[in-house]
């Protein structure tokens, strides 16, 4: 056996060396990075009241009633206070441009990373780590998915929006504005503070927003108030967003939704009206013919995580490696499938919704699997196992 | 230590070129440890640069407690177990990247390895549990003490030196050919 010494002295010997090309890309970026830094403090530096005050003669006659003074504005505000919700959720509600590095987490499948640039009204461009290219605009209702090392698209067509449904679950810094709007419009305990956490280095205070299907962790510099960290958990998906940089100048043509002649071409058309309580049935009907019969055990978005899992393990029982026409039929699946989860989802919160089914094998006629109040009902609908659906007074509900 | 604290003074009054000094100082260092702790050149570059990116966004809120290079290696050390929680590829990726790195030649990041035992030892480095990894990483490249890697991991001194220690028998007895994968 060697010596340990040997083998430290070997280790030792491990060494990189970045190439003069590398070693400067790096340096050009940090460069790069600090006058960006430079430029978003110029913008943002307020005057030093603090010090003002004290250069001040009046202060050297009278600090007492400067003091005084000071408190009645608010000390708080002069010596610096950690910065109100507002003050850092305000360039997230204004910003016509962000770039961001996002890390998509969802549990039970690899972690994806993106690099990401939003713009103004809703419009999103992201890159995965694998070359992809996915560019959505939400106001054309439409999401291209560019794979240009296989000269590939996939077109998503949303039809049917209605008016003042923006779909901005596909764009995720657009859901998380819209949270923290709805958050600041409600004024309720929605929004509660973190306190303190160390971020690469960086002192940063946090808030969280609780909202109906989402949570939103905003971290934010408290000396320039501009966000660092946002994350939105939604079920099982978490969405980080880090390096965030707004209002950066971005060329159009990078959100175009042009896809270039030599690339070959799939399009899929998405329902995306506002879904109904058959859509619903149908995502139940959908469930149990793929599923042996079975009914989902949650009604979230870890449902979509059982039905692929199952989905896999099915193909692979049988051997089967998934095809690209597999994985495309399984996308348009989950797709009908997930307007029934919006239903839910959309249910207003006096609804009552509960759900029941997990479990239960489609047919049960006597089996209760999802009750609802329908706004401005006194009455609940039902559905049973077998997706008849009826009419319930309150106090016949199933306990 | 006094030259470090004489940069930064002087970066913070705004002197750009004296970041360029603590750069050029410690990037290779850091570039090193990171690529021994992330095996992969790429993500070593990418950690390196997040973690020069961080320190000069927040330079002047920075106060300097020990020694610069030891905060820049925590910051390395913190991101790059990040990078690898977050591609959660650490068990599955390592050996290819390591073989990756070590041929190829025209990269801009270069394992310098002349000789055969450095390449085997680079590999035999990729079969080991990832704290003893690190473990032995921040003590002979971070040039950490014990009492700094087990406060960076979060456990006792003595777990911190049984982790070294650990991870270097585990690695002569793979260069010895007593532990297969």
């Amino acid at each position: 056996m060697r010596p340990a010494d040997n083998t430290e002295n070997l280790i030792k010997k491990l060494r990189y060396k970045a190439g003069t090309e590398a070693n400067d890309r790096i340096l050009d970026n940090v460069m790069q990075a600090l006058e960006k830094k430079e430029k978003q403090k110029a913008g943002a530096t307020a005057p030093n009241i603090w010090r003002t005050i004290m250069k001040s003669p009046i202060t050297k006659i009278a600090a007492a009633a400067v003091i005084i003074i000071a408190v009645l504005i608010g000390l708080n505000q002069i010596i610096g206070s950690t910065p109100a919700f507002a003050e850092i959720v305000r360039p997230i509600l204004t910003a016509r441009t962000a770039t961001f590095k996002a890390i998509v987490e969802v549990e039970g499948a690899p972690t994806q990373t993106f690099e990401g640039m939003f713009m103004e009204p809703i419009r999103m461009r992201q890159t995965t780590s694998q070359g992809a290219i996915v560019i959505s605009n939400l106001q054309e209702g439409k999401i291209i998915t560019l794979m240009p090392e296989q000269n590939k698209a996939m077109v998503v067509e949303m039809q049917n929006i209605p008016e003042n449904e923006d779909q901005s679950q596909f764009n995720m810094f657009h859901e998380i504005r819209k949270h923290i709007q709805e958050a600041q419009e409600t004024e309720d305990e929605s929004v509660s503070f973190l306190g303190e956490r160390e971020i690469d280095g960086l002192r940063t205070i946090g808030y969280h927003v609780k909202r109906p299907g989402a949570d939103i962790t905003v971290w934010a510099d408290p000396q320039t108030k501009l966000p660092v960290q946002m994350e939105i958990t939604m079920g099982p998906v978490t969405y980080t967003m880090t390096d965030i940089i707004f209002n950066v100048e971005l060329d159009e043509t990078l959100f175009s939704l042009e896809i270039p002649s030599e690339y070959t071409v799939r399009t899929m058309q998405v329902d995306a009206s506002k879904p109904t309580e058959k859509d619903l049935l149908e995502m139940f009907r959908i469930w149990a013919d793929h599923m042996d019969g079975n009914l989902p055990s949650v009604l979230d978005m870890n449902a979509q995580m059982e039905f692929v899992k199952y989905q896999r393990k099915k193909m692979k029982d049988k051997g089967q490696e998934p095809s690209e026409e597999n994985i495309l039929e399984l996308q348009k699946t989950i797709m009908k499938m997930s307007r029934g989860g919006m239903f839910v989802q959309n249910l207003p919160a006096d609804s009552d919704w509960h759900y029941a089914g997990n479990g239960v094998h489609f047919g049960g006629a006597d089996i209760p699997i999802f009750w609802y109040r329908p706004e401005g009902s006194e009455t609940y609908r039902v559905i049973y196992g077998d997706l008849q659906v009826e009419d319930v007074s309150p106090e016949n509900l199933p306990k | 230590m006094l030259e470090d604290r004489l940069l930064l003074w002087r970066f913070k009054r705004g002197n750009k070129g004296a970041f360029r000094l603590i750069y050029e100082k410690y990037a290779g260092d850091l570039l090193t440890l990171a690529a021994n702790l992330l095996n992969d050149k790429a993500d070593a570059e990418d950690v390196v640069q997040d973690v020069f990116i961080s320190f000069v966004q927040s330079v002047e809120k920075f106060r300097l407690r020990g020694s610069l290079k030891g905060y820049l290696a925590t910051c390395v050390t913190n991101r790059s177990r990040d990078y690898i929680r977050r591609k959660k590829r650490w068990q599955s990726a390592a050996i290819s990247d390591v073989q990756e790195v070590v041929s190829d030649e025209g990269s801009p990041v270069k394992l310098v390895i002349c000789s055969e035992e450095l390449q085997k030892l680079s590999r035999a480095m990729t079969e080991l549990p990832y704290e003893q990894r690190e473990a032995i990483v921040l003590r002979l490249h971070g040039e950490m003490r014990f009492r700094q890697i087990a406060e960076l991991q979060s456990i006792s001194i003595k777990t911190a030196q049984s982790r070294y220690r650990y991870g270097l028998d585990k690695l002569q007895s793979i260069l010895n050919g007593e532990v297969r994968k």
